[in-house]
């Protein structure tokens, strides 16, 4: 494929998001893994071959003569940093990795710029009983992946490294491309219409205005506040047995109440990310799939019922999360208060191999109130919030985080 | 034909033409210098392009913010030359 690339709706969304908000570091990702019993050279070169088959991590904006936006193919050698820290004791070799990531978290993307979209970093820890330990890193734009690319590139990478030969294809994957296309055909964007006016009639009755105005806040300067909380292991096992309904009804139902209860209002409109990831084939493309979905949500007299209300709006916005962005913000307004459900800390191995992810660095908000939710059953989670100044005090944030969490714990409790 | 449908022509020299000329473009339509963008079919995708076309100008990053505030080539011509000055 030599031709220009189109780009997908997702990414149209990406950018008009970007350049509406006011840190431009708001879609830059880093994510990290830390690799044992593989040695960091084959690690380097299985990252960048990984990265160099993905024909999506090296598209370049480019802008025709009537300034409309297509990709072409930028370098898709990809530089790899490396940084010795086996000198180190591990703890302070992993606050080195940490405080690393958080600035490059902080540090703006040029999404015109013509270098490599994606760049690798790998620290050397000390060395493990399993061999060498080495952290892989890596920065991009939210352009180029999603959490799910973010995963299907450290599978691919592990596997590459980890057990020669090879077993992973090497040719080009060229399969963003075309669901790009796709996704901004004629036929797409009249689905994506009708998609949005089906969820503008689904939100008519709920309330959207910004956050500050249920609370009734004086204005406040401008800049944000965060605040993590930890979690126990929540297990959702029971409730989603007992309802039918998944894991994200449980998280949804505990923000809804939580919510309503700061706010006073019973009707509220959630905005969650929402993969359109629709085949098993589109599971394994690396690019980015997710579209920002309005959940409306009412409160129901109990907390099963309120669960249940949660699954179907879930249901409802998964299949109308590729309404058309500019349609959506018109009828139902810029999103207020956004949840975003991550993957916990996990540690997963491949023969020999062990690797395990690294928590995401703190963020500004991308949204007057965005709160990121990662749990699991057996293991510790996290409840993080970020805020603008304008939208909540520090007191009502935390408040927030106390409530959600209570309300997870009542959900989930047994019997 | 004038300049804004002309391929032949490259793009003008001066900044502020050049900003009429890449509006039009955009917006589909020609372009008053003083009315407001957003009132002249300037989208939310149109922002993306145009602020693309001026850090790929000029190396400057607006935002929609910036174009809000500065809804008029005019306006927006004259934040362009002071951000340049004054190297933000």
């Amino acid at each position: 494929m030599t031709q220009p690339r189109t780009l997908s709706a997702p990414q149209e969304a990406i950018l008009e998001a970007g350049i509406s908000h006011p840190d431009p570091a708001a879609y830059t990702m880093v994510n990290a893994i830390i690799v044992d019993g593989v040695p960091a050279k084959a690690l380097r070169q299985a990252a960048t071959g990984t990265a160099a088959r993905h024909d999506a991590l090296h598209w370049i904006l480019n802008l025709d003569d009537r300034y409309r936006i297509s990709a072409g193919l930028g370098p898709t050698l990809i530089p790899a940093e490396e940084t010795d820290l086996r000198s180190l004791d591990p703890a302070d070799a992993i606050a080195t990795v940490e405080a690393w990531m958080a600035t490059q978290r902080a540090a703006a993307y040029d999404i015109w710029g013509s270098g490599p979209r994606i760049r690798f970093a790998l620290f050397h820890l000390p060395e493990t009983p399993s061999g060498p330990s080495t952290v892989c890193a890596l920065m991009t734009h939210h352009l180029y992946t999603d959490e799910h690319a973010l995963q299907l590139l450290w599978t691919e990478i592990v596997r590459r490294a980890g057990i020669p030969p090879i077993s992973a294809p090497i040719s080009p994957d060229l399969r963003y491309g075309r669901w790009a296309e796709a996704s901004t055909s004629a036929a797409a964007a009249t689905s994506a219409r009708t998609a949005a006016e089906a969820v503008a009639q689904r939100c008519q009755t709920h309330e959207t205005r910004p956050y500050p105005e249920y609370l009734e806040r004086l204005p406040a300067p401008n800049g944000y506040g965060q605040q993590a909380r930890a979690l126990g292991p929540v297990d959702t096992a029971d409730v989603s047995a007992r309802l039918s309904v998944g894991p994200a009804a449980v998280y949804v139902a505990a923000v809804a109440q939580a919510v309503a209860e700061q706010t006073g209002h019973g009707r509220i409109v959630l905005h969650m990310p929402m993969s359109l990831r629709r085949t098993a084939a589109e599971a394994g493309i690396v690019g980015c799939f997710v579209a920002s979905a309005p959940l409306p949500i009412r409160l129901e007299p109990t907390g099963d019922r309120l669960v249940q209300h949660c699954q179907q709006a879930l249901n409802f916005a998964s299949r109308h999360a590729h309404a058309r962005p500019g349609l959506l913000s018109r009828s139902v307004g810029r999103p207020q208060i956004s949840l975003a459900i991550e993957q916990p800390v996990t540690t997963r191995r491949l023969g020999p191999v062990t690797w395990s992810s690294f928590a995401a660095p703190n963020a500004g908000p991308k949204h007057p109130l965005s709160l990121q939710l990662s749990a699991s059953a057996t293991g510790p989670g996290r409840l993080r919030a970020s805020w603008t100044s304008a939208s909540l005090t520090q007191e009502q944030a935390v408040d927030l985080l106390e409530r959600t969490t209570d309300h997870l714990n009542r959900l989930t409790a047994k019997g | 034909m004038d300049r804004t449908t002309d391929p032949r022509q490259g793009p003008p020299a001066d900044d502020r033409a050049w900003l009429l000329e890449a509006c039009a473009a955009i917006t589909d339509q020609p372009v008053d210098a003083d009315a407001n963008l957003f009132e002249q079919g300037l989208t939310s995708l149109g922002v993306v392009r145009l602020s693309g076309a001026i850090q790929r100008r000029h190396g400057l990053r607006l935002g929609a913010v910036d174009l809000h505030d500065h809804p008029t080539v005019t306006q927006l011509s004259a934040l362009i030359a002071e951000r340049k000055e004054s190297g933000v």
